[in-house]
């Protein structure tokens, strides 16, 4: 989902410029000494003739690329997809004390991996073919097990889609648009994710913002996350793909400091240099520790370990930005340029107080050095139009339930926006235990399923193993209130191939997609609740083996006995003695007692 | 109570109940053998055995050994021939039938050029054609001499006969001796070295496996980040006739790309007499930096790499040469060729540079040549038409070799271990691919078409890679049957243990049993 504003954005700097690639980079202070960096690249690929490709096509013509990926396009372009996003997403944004997500959430993810593609076709099926043919390869290409997508975790999002086709893209007379998503919240995002990532880049991490990207320190932050976008662009006779890819990561300032001028292993802090609270009791036994300290000196090789190695292309002097937000009052900041063995640093500040943006134009490497009097002093956090938490309700193995609570935190404003979710199959969901709880200021103001609330519901119950349950709220909260959603499911069996090696660990829910619209129908915000462990009924795996063995036991012992009945006769114990008396071993038996009476008989008398 | 004794048969032996009793025991122990035995045992075995789909194994054995007797090409060549010359198309028959099966015995009924006279109204461009000329006498003293005339753009030829053998079956010598010795010399050889089994004179590793479709993915790679403006598209037109001619043995798609900060993964070092860096031919193995620069591409097509490569000392007028080559370019074995690029004049240092046609089209002539070796093509003949129905034929043969090869592969791994399961899809591709070996066979019969059924062998080729390869088969590979005996021993050993000791009883029984009857007796 793209926010107008933001297209209008690349389209005016697309325009602008008339080039094919540009970066940048935004980097802001954000309070308790972190800071987010937003690593942004544009490509565009050169025009040309779209066509649309028969599942059993070949690609036809020639195709050029210059900037855009040559990896990518055949893909796309094969299978007919007008726009694709992929977010790689890991950690938990505190909303609260880091206010809204960057880019109005537009480019982050849920926990997890999350691709969602518009698919030209004839009919469903052929739009899935596609869809399928696509994850696969891009499973391939990123190293992610995108290729477990299947008719299982697929949806086709109705209402949160409703604003997807940005690109305002017309398909052929014949052919229909159709959107598709899917989420694998269970998967790792670590560096093998972020090679290929950089290999899309005409610098493939070479030069310009992207030097600076390194998997350790990309993944070594509170929260990260990656995005692609790629959308086709068409005008009257040619199209192109745009391609946006971007990096955001909130980083621990503190921890970087430590890690760079300690290791990475965390050592006890000296007794000199540990910070106590002098207000309270201090001498050599006793420290109450203070918080972090607030004035602080650090610059993008502390975080980075690395330089921004020039320009992205040196003869491009607009393609590489740095974008600084921060507080004058408080904050320094300065540009470093190193040309082999001499350095030149100077302070920089911006047109505007708060904000400073610089070209890199010069073939050196660049540092930025950040210096503060109060870290806690930055720009104004905005808060996000809208909280939600999600959890899971319920202890049992067998049911289970689901609570969502939105909160508005506007005095004036009503906020809409539609709840879209996505459960697996083997959460049975119950729609009819769903209750609304609307409160103001504390008080339940109203439990009924209003339409002034619940303006519009879609729902799509699942099919085992073949489709998820699929749900959307078109939702209405007033100012300064909280409404909070609960209903119930059961948890299913599933059969004995289908648990996972690791099934006792629960089961990865995926996160719940909140898309905020304005009053003129636009989509403005967009924030997602985090992913939940859900877990099921997990059999004793060694069972299958227990019971064959068992069953075999029973079934021999009841065979045994039955055929010994059959086939022997029973005797009563004097018999059985006659019997024996006249058996060749109680012969043998017999002869060789009294061999051994005669020999007593001879050993006694000489005792005697 | 009578006195009975279970294992002393000798006492009542007379006694009528007890006979009766113990002849329904030893009935029943057989009735519960008999069913262990007939039922049992069967349902086990059904109930836990893998499947084993039939496999048309004789076929695909008699295919494989017969393959040679079932091909069988009959080239037709045209001949135009002037009523001066002295020539019968029978005898010149004979006698090319017979050098060549002095050169290749091997060959009998199974290659065969089949000559036909007029040649009229025959394309040549589709057929061969062989054009007679008698050339007469200039002068007493200079007599001229035979020529041959091989044209570079048809599959045309012209014999020039003077009087020295325009006559009885000379010139039916001469033309089965040019036939054999030039024009098909090389598929010839080819041919027979596939046969047996050897690497054809032109491959040595370089020719890429055969597939219908090829990606042709032309890249410029720039050492430094400054950009380049490079006119392929133009000298891409320049290269579609090739293409054109090859289409008949398989699809080309192209795309092309550029790719900035693209390093050697070792530096060169300045040669300050040659004024010029100088790449060693040991260092050509490693020019190419697989794992930074982007030559993926994600497509199940066989790709063909065509690289340029401009230096960034173009900047400084420092070109780059490869020792021993003067080309510029080299090849790399199965996977394509790279051509470093040398600016002429030198490049200002504000200005953009562009790599214009001019420039590329030379490039792109040796990177024909590079494509015409990487697909396997016969060196000679020159002409183009001739090279490309030569590999056309020889391709045939190999894909059908190779599918029945396989297919053979398949048969012995099956037949080998016991334990693997051979599912449905193996089987449906087993008979696709013998299928369309079969249709490529009749096409060669009924037509002669060699384009086409080299279409189908390569779809035969691919059904069979598919068949080897399925998943199901190669998942289940190692399924060891202890497995199932050791799940299963709990009923087995007792039930076992309990029918074996039944079995032995009655028959000490019945031993004993006769040995008291002949006392008796």
């Amino acid at each position: 989902m793209w926010n107008k504003v933001l297209v209008l954005l690349f389209c005016a700097v697309f325009a602008a410029a008339g080039r094919y690639y540009n970066e940048s980079l935004d980097l802001k202070p954000l309070p308790r000494n972190k800071l987010l960096a937003s690593f942004q690249f544009n490509v565009e690929s050169l025009p040309f003739d779209l066509k649309y490709y028969d599942t059993s096509a070949e690609l036809q013509g020639n195709h050029h690329y210059t900037y855009f990926p040559r990896a990518l396009g055949p893909i796309i372009e094969s299978t007919n997809t007008r726009e694709l996003h992929l977010r790689f997403t890991q950690g938990w944004w505190d909303s609260e004390s880091w206010g809204r997500l960057p880019s109005s959430g537009f480019q982050s993810g849920g926990t997890g991996v999350e691709v969602s593609a518009l698919i030209e076709a004839r009919d469903v099926q052929t739009a899935k073919a596609n869809w399928f043919k696509l994850t696969k390869t891009l499973s391939g290409f990123f190293c992610a097990s995108l290729n477990f997508i299947d008719d299982s975790i697929t949806t086709f999002p109705k209402h949160a889609a409703s604003s997807q086709n940005h690109t305002n893209y017309s398909s052929q007379p014949k052919n229909k648009l159709f959107f598709i998503r899917a989420a694998l919240p269970s998967e790792p995002i670590c560096t093998e994710n972020l090679t290929p990532f950089l290999k899309l880049l005409p610098t493939r991490g070479k030069s310009g913002v992207s030097s600076l990207l390194d998997g350790h320190k990309v993944f070594d932050s509170l929260w990260h996350g990656m995005s692609i976008d790629v959308r086709t662009d068409c005008d009257s006779k040619t199209c192109s793909l745009k391609m946006l890819q971007s990096v955001n990561q909130v980083v621990d300032i503190i921890r970087s400091k430590r890690k760079k001028e300690e290791g990475g292993l965390p050592k006890p802090t000296p007794g000199n240099k540990l910070r106590c609270d002098d207000t309270k009791t201090f001498n050599a036994w006793q420290c109450f520790p203070l918080s972090d300290p607030t004035n602080l000196e650090w610059s993008l090789e502390t975080i980075y370990g690395r330089r921004i190695i020039g320009p992205a292309f040196a003869d491009d002097p607009e393609s590489t930005v740095i974008n600084v937000d921060t507080e004058p009052s408080t904050w320094k900041v300065g540009l470093s340029k190193n040309r082999g063995d001499v350095t030149e640093s100077y302070h920089i500040s911006g047109p505007k107080k708060n904000h400073i943006s610089e070209y890199l134009r010069e073939q050196v490497k660049y540092d930025f050095q950040f210096e503060t009097s109060n870290s806690s002093v930055v720009n104004p956090i905005k808060a996000p139009p809208l909280y939600v938490t999600r959890s899971l309700t319920g202890y049992s193995q067998d049911k289970g339930g689901l609570r969502v609570t939105f909160t508005n935190p506007s005095d004036e404003e009503t906020v809409d926006f539609v709840y879209f979710e996505s459960l697996p199959w083997f959460m049975r969901l119950y729609l009819h235990t769903l209750t609304v709880e609307v409160k103001k200021d504390g008080e339940i103001i109203s439990n009924a399923i209003d339409t002034s609330y619940i303006k519009d519901r879609f729902y799509k119950p699942a099919v085992d193993r073949k489709r998820p349950s699929h749900l959307e709220l078109s939702i209405s909260i007033p100012p300064k209130s909280s409404l909070t959603l609960t209903y119930q499911f059961d948890k299913s069996l599933l059969l004995y191939h289908e648990y996972p090696p690791d099934a006792n660990h629960g089961f990865a829910i995926e996160p719940a997609v909140v898309t905020i619209f304005d009053k003129d129908g636009n989509d403005i915000y967009e924030a997602r609740t985090t992913s939940l462990l859900l877990t099921l009924p997990t059999p004793d795996f060694s069972m299958p083996y227990n019971v064959i063995i068992l069953t075999c036991t029973v079934m021999s012992l009841a065979f045994g006995t039955i055929f010994n009945l059959l086939i022997k006769k029973v005797i009563t114990e004097e018999e059985m003695e006659e019997i024996t008396k006249s058996s060749k071993i109680n012969i043998a038996v017999a002869k060789i007692k009294s061999r051994v009476q005669q020999l007593k008989a001879l050993i006694k008398p000489k005792k005697e | 109570m009578p006195q009975t004794v279970l294992n002393d048969g000798s006492l009542n032996s007379r006694d009528p109940v007890q006979t009766t009793i113990q002849t329904v025991r030893r009935i029943i122990v057989f009735i519960v053998l008999l069913l262990v035995v007939g039922f049992g045992y069967p349902v086990f075995f059904f109930t836990t055995s893998i499947y084993r789909a039939d496999l048309p194994v004789d076929e695909i054995n008699e295919f494989s050994q017969f393959l040679k007797q079932k091909i069988h090409y009959k080239i037709p060549v045209y001949l135009d021939i002037p009523s001066t010359i002295q020539y019968s198309t029978t005898e010149a028959q004979s006698h090319l039938n017979e050098a060549l099966s002095k050169a290749y015995p091997e060959f009998a009924d199974f290659w065969t050029i089949d000559l036909i006279e007029g040649a009229k109204d025959i394309d040549p461009k589709e057929e061969y054609v062989v054009r007679f000329e008698y050339v007469p006498k200039t002068s007493e003293n200079e007599s001229p001499q035979e020529a041959i005339e091989i044209s570079p753009h048809s599959k045309e030829s012209k014999l020039f006969i003077t009087d020295a053998i325009n006559k009885g079956t000379l010139v039916g010598h001469f033309l089965s001796s040019v036939l054999i010795d030039m024009i098909f010399k090389e598929e010839l050889a080819d041919l027979s070295a596939v046969l047996a089994g050897k690497q054809s004179s032109a491959d040595k590793n370089i020719v890429l496996p055969y597939s219908a479709n090829y990606n042709l993915v032309f890249s410029l790679f720039v050492e430094n980040g400054r950009s380049i403006d490079w006119q392929i598209d133009q000298s891409i037109r320049q290269f579609q006739p090739i293409l054109d001619k090859l289409s008949h043995f398989a699809n080309f798609s192209i795309s092309t790309q550029v790719q900035y900060y693209s390093k050697l993964s070792k530096d060169l070092t300045f040669n300050e007499s040659r004024g010029a860096y100088i790449l060693q031919e040991s260092d050509l193995a490693t020019f190419i930096n697989f794992g930074d620069w982007n030559l993926d591409t994600h497509d199940m097509n066989p790709s063909i790499n065509f690289i340029i490569y401009f230096p960034e000392s173009n900047y400084e007028s420092k070109p780059w040469f490869i020792e021993n080559i003067d080309s510029n370019a080299f090849l790399v074995k199965q996977w394509g060729g790279v051509y470093i690029f040398n600016k002429d004049r030198p490049v200002l240092n504000d200005s953009k540079v562009s790599l214009v046609e001019s420039e590329l089209n030379p490039i792109m002539e040796t990177f024909a040549s590079q494509l015409f070796q990487l697909l396997g093509l016969p060196s000679f003949p020159k002409s183009p038409y001739m090279r490309i129905d030569s590999l056309s034929r020889i391709t045939l043969l190999k894909n059908l070799k190779k599918s029945l090869d396989n297919l053979r592969s398949l048969v012995k791994l099956t037949e080998s271990l016991d334990e693997i399961s051979i599912p449905e899809l193996t089987k449906e591709h087993v008979l696709e691919s013998l299928s369309f070996i079969k249709n490529a066979l009749i096409k060669l019969d009924v037509s002669q078409d060699y384009h086409a059924a080299m279409t189908l062998s390569a779809q035969a080729l691919k059904n069979s890679d598919r068949a080897f390869f399925e998943k199901e088969m190669v998942q289940q590979a190692y399924f060891p049957s202890e497995h199932r005996l050791a799940v299963f021993l709990p009923l087995l050993g007792p039930v076992g243990s309990i029918l074996t000791i039944a079995l032995l009883k009655l028959l000490m029984d019945l031993k004993s049993s006769r040995k008291s009857k002949k006392k008796t007796e």
